[in-house]
């Protein structure tokens, strides 16, 4: 029996900056760390006091590449909070501005994170264009990002920090010839999605341990809106959330820990296909039917097939949205604010269930905000992850296990950016 | 204008031993200059220079000096350096043709000045007789001078003295004026006098009171300065102010001058008058550069990281030169290895993340869909966390940098990176304005106390820097998440200032 401990600093390929610790006596495991090291920068102070115009583009900052779940779950808590009720064109919009993030996001994560582990490479900047396979891959990732940016740029506005989404609706509607553009755009990305879609099918990596998953199951898989169900039976509505879980000091993270029900959980992918994957797009069902099959899973890199899969869907459902709507130029929706209220926002972030709740004054300035991002809520069952896999492995070489956990944290696809922040806050 | 980490004045023994050092450092480094007005080059047969027992040319030994430094890729401007200015950590350097920055400077202009032979100038010399417009033209507000020279030099200070007087006429102490078409047209635009024909003395009281030339006649004066013939190092010195002491530049153990980032090495720096001592000095200036901009206590030897340009890559048709030996040499002629000067590798990377958000690095991702083929034929990514595992920090050209710096850990790795990089490019607002990432700057008490207990627990720093207050910063790309269109320009910015063709 040996002792030993593991050390990962700058774990590569994540968004944000996070070091693993494992510390091994006697060959048992006394712990396993996650520590989120992007040093914190206050967005549940600085919001206060900020105008609830301007309000969702200053915590859409809080992340580069999920911005886009930022400004709208902000937007959707300071709504609540309102009593604002979105128009039908600006609630599919909502969805169609999802999509295009879920199918860039995801993209990245696939193909520039995840899939040079699946191919035995360190980065995707090292495929080779002389391998037709590899340099297929290549340029499919450019090919499906693409059309996420497109999309996400003809209703958004950009795909990072969009300027169009804002409180009662969008600053601008797009032109059939940018509608055009995008149908063409995600049709060729089709494919390409499937082609992804078979190769983490077809990964054999696995690591099981059984969780409780959890996430917002919408009726179409839209990421915006619906209940909050568990693998474990639990079903509850949104504006209940945050009554269920407890946020954890983790003396080691700049990002506190989460449990749901006194339970560590998970959130993301693989919790909503696992959870709610009959909701999934009919032409998605049917293409993608073999892979479904996998579903419910405890294997955490199936949280890659997951994430294929949503932006299969995400193509369909957006394809057919775009298909069916006329968009017209509508009246911007902001009641008169007579009174402080509260709000709360839930959706489905790319990385799993994202929690706003805001208080706006009477002088429509935030007066209290706090924000639970998904990568926070899955650090503690990405510590026992890891102290489950180092144990059941434990006898191979020290330079496996390392390999072996980055390559378990970057199938969580953890965005440490978001998760640093744990200010605690008592709602009066 | 282009921009350059080393800019050497003049191409004597001095200032290519420190080129070989500073280019072989993979420091961008320009040697400015005139080959053949090197004294070495006159020389006809050295017999004490290590290595020759049977002697050698002096225009073979510049010309192999020449060769050897641009194996090391350094860049050649056969040009005089008329001026230096400094502004912004940087400084700007004029030629008799073209202009450029750079953030250190190694003087070795050779044998210092040539007094003019006038009579009474060097007793007058403060007192009405100056050799730096710059720092003395502030006196003659208003007043009337005279520049005294025929060259590019004197009509380059004569319009520099514009800015202090409107009343300047060049004296030439020579039968013609010697200024190329650039600067005639300047002098006839600003209508600057002129007057040929040789100075005999300065008339002398407690003061300088008059210029009498060789025919008798007296043009009185309120003071003069001295530009004779081409720049020497005194007077192109004087310049920025560097200090003087018998005649030679100040100079410490590291051949730094009085004024940090001018170095100054060989005849002009004093000492015995030997190309070997002029060698050692070029060296000690070189490595004391190569300590100085990458801000280490030691010399390391670079050599062995890099791959060099070899002479076959650089493609230099030998060319036979005229030279003094009794042997004839064939070796390429400075000329010719000037022009076939072009650099052929890709331009190492860094993508590096501090306190931020990193909405700039989702951008620079993105940007790959439509720029892969383009950016992949010229840069090389050697580091970026959020794309490899296997990151190599060493000898970067350019550090692209996103993000705040909030604790003493970051500072100390950005230093790190600035240590190993050519260039560093601060990215996104929060690099550039440190916004919104350092919003804590500016809490009330309320939010002070509210996060104060995080600050402690992981020893924030007290505020949050933007890059330019921790690392010296050569270019930037703000924006909340930085543009396409802005970094595409300052990639082809430095695209041009590394020697490409190639732009986006």
């Amino acid at each position: 029996m040996h002792s030993f401990d593991i050390t990962l600093e700058n774990i590569a390929k994540t968004e944000g900056h996070s070091n693993v610790e494992v510390r091994v006596r006697d060959g048992k495991v006394e712990y396993a760390k996650f520590e989120v090291t992007e040093n914190q920068r206050f967005y549940e102070q600085a919001i206060r006091g900020q105008p609830i115009t301007t309000a969702p583009q200053l915590m859409s900052r809080i992340c580069g590449t999920c911005s886009i779940a930022h400004l709208t779950c902000c937007i959707e808590a300071i709504e609540n909070a309102l009593g604002v009720q979105p128009t039908d064109q600006t609630l599919l919009m909502r969805k169609l501005a999802m999509y295009g993030l879920m199918i860039r996001d995801h993209g990245l994560h696939l193909y520039f994170f995840s899939l040079p582990d699946v191919m035995g490479k360190d980065s995707i900047l090292d495929f080779s264009e002389d391998n037709e396979r590899e340099h297929k891959l290549l340029h499919d990732s450019f090919d499906i990002k693409r059309a996420g940016n497109v999309l996400s740029t003809i209703i958004a506005g950009k795909a990072v920090h969009a300027p169009y989404p804002t409180v009662g609706g969008f600053l601008h509607v797009p032109t059939d010839e940018d509608v055009q553009r995008a149908i063409k755009e995600l049709k060729q990305a089709r494919p390409l999605a499937l082609d992804l879609i078979d190769t983490f099918y077809k990964w054999n990596e696995k690591f099981e341990r059984d969780t409780d998953f959890v996430a917002l199951t919408t009726k179409d898989f839209s990421f915006l809106d619906g209940d909050i169900t568990s693998s474990r039976g639990i079903c509850i509505r949104e504006k209940e959330y945050f009554e269920h879980i407890i946020g954890i000091i983790l003396p080691h993270s700049q990002a506190a820990g989460f449990e749901f029900e006194g339970e560590p959980f998970m959130v993301g992918a693989l919790a909503r296909m696992n959870l709610n994957h009959d909701a999934l797009h009919a032409e998605t069902k049917k293409t993608a039917a073999e892979y479904l099959k996998v579903f419910p899973s405890n294997n955490i890199f199936h949280n890659n097939l997951a994430q294929g899969i949503e932006i299969l869907h995400s193509i369909d459902h957006s394809i057919e949205l775009l298909q069916n709507m006329k968009f017209v130029k509508e009246e911007i929706q902001r009641p008169a604010i007579t009174e402080e209220k509260s709000g709360i926002g839930v959706i489905e972030a790319p990385r799993g269930t994202l929690y706003y709740r805001v208080t706006v004054g009477k002088n429509a300035k935030i007066k209290k905000a706090q924000v639970v991002v998904p990568s926070a809520q899955n650090q503690i069952n990405m510590e026992r992850d890891i102290a489950k896999y180092v144990q059941d492995n434990v006898d191979k070489p020290k330079s496996t296990l390392e390999f072996g956990i980055e390559k378990l944290v970057r199938a969580y696809d953890p965005c440490l950016s978001c998760a640093a922040h744990f200010i605690k806050f008592n709602w009066s | 204008m282009d921009e350059y980490e080393v800019a050497i004045i003049g191409c004597g023994p001095a200032g290519l031993s420190a080129g070989i050092y500073t280019g072989r450092a993979q420091l961008k480094t320009v040697v400015i200059g005139i080959p053949e007005k090197s004294q070495a080059q006159l020389a006809k047969h050295i017999e004490n220079y290590f290595g020759f027992p049977e002697g050698v040319d002096g225009g073979v030994l510049i010309s192999k000096g020449i060769i050897h430094c641009t194996k090391f890729g350094v860049k050649f401007i056969k040009e005089e350096a008329v001026s230096a200015t400094e502004s912004e950590k940087k400084f700007t350097i004029k030629t008799s043709g073209t202009e450029l920055r750079a953030k250190v400077m190694i003087i070795a202009t050779g044998t210092p000045i040539r007094m003019s032979g006038i009579g009474n100038e060097e007793k007058l010399i403060g007192k009405g007789v100056h050799y730096c417009v710059s720092c003395d033209g502030p006196m003659y507000k208003n007043k009337k001078i005279a520049i005294i020279g025929n060259s590019n030099h004197a009509a380059e200070d004569a319009v520099e003295a514009l800015s202090y007087t409107k009343d300047v006429t060049i004296i030439a102490n020579s039968d013609k004026f010697e200024f190329s078409d650039a600067f005639d047209k300047e002098l006839t635009k600003w209508q600057i006098k002129t007057l040929l024909g040789k100075i005999k003395e300065f008339k002398d009281g407690k003061w300088f009171e008059s210029v009498i030339m060789s025919d008798g006649s007296e043009a009185k004066f309120n003071g003069v300065f001295m530009a004779c013939g081409s720049a020497g190092a005194l007077d192109f010195a004087a310049s920025i102010g560097l200090e003087i002491k018998d005649n030679t530049l100040v100079i410490d153990d590291n051949n730094m001058t009085s004024v940090p980032g001018v170095f100054a090495a060989g005849n002009c720096a004093g000492r015995c008058r030997q190309i070997a001592k002029n060698v050692g000095d070029g060296c000690n200036a070189g490595t004391s550069v190569i300590r100085y901009l990458r801000s280490r206590d030691l010399y390391m030897d670079y050599g062995h990281m890099t791959d060099v340009i070899t002479k076959d890559e650089v493609k230099i048709e030998p060319v036979k030169i005229e030279t003094n030996a009794a042997k004839e040499e064939i070796v390429p002629s400075a000329v010719e290895i000037m022009a076939a000067d072009k650099p052929k590798k890709k331009l190492r990377v860094g993508w590096f993340s501090f306190s931020c958000c990193e909405d700039s690095t989702i951008v620079f991702t993105e940007m790959l869909n439509d720029y892969y083929d383009k950016l992949s034929s010229v840069i090389d990514i050697r580091h970026a966390r959020v794309l490899r595992s296997k990151n190599d920090m060493t000898d970067l050209d350019i550090a692209f940098v996103e993000g705040a710096i909030s604790n003493a850990k970051q500072e100390e790795e950005v230093k790190k990176i600035r240590a190993n990089s050519k260039k560093v490019i601060a990215i996104g607002s929060c690099a550039v304005t440190g916004m919104p990432s350092g919003q804590r700057n500016n809490f009330d008490e309320e939010r002070k106390r509210e996060v104060d207990p995080i600050i402690k627990m992981f020893a924030y720093g007290e505020k949050v820097k933007i890059l330019k207050e921790v690392i010296q910063v050569d270019g930037s790309v703000p924006g909340c998440p930085m543009t396409e269109s802005g970094f595409i320009a300052e990639l082809n910015r430095q695209l041009k200032e590394f020697g490409y063709d190639a732009q986006l």
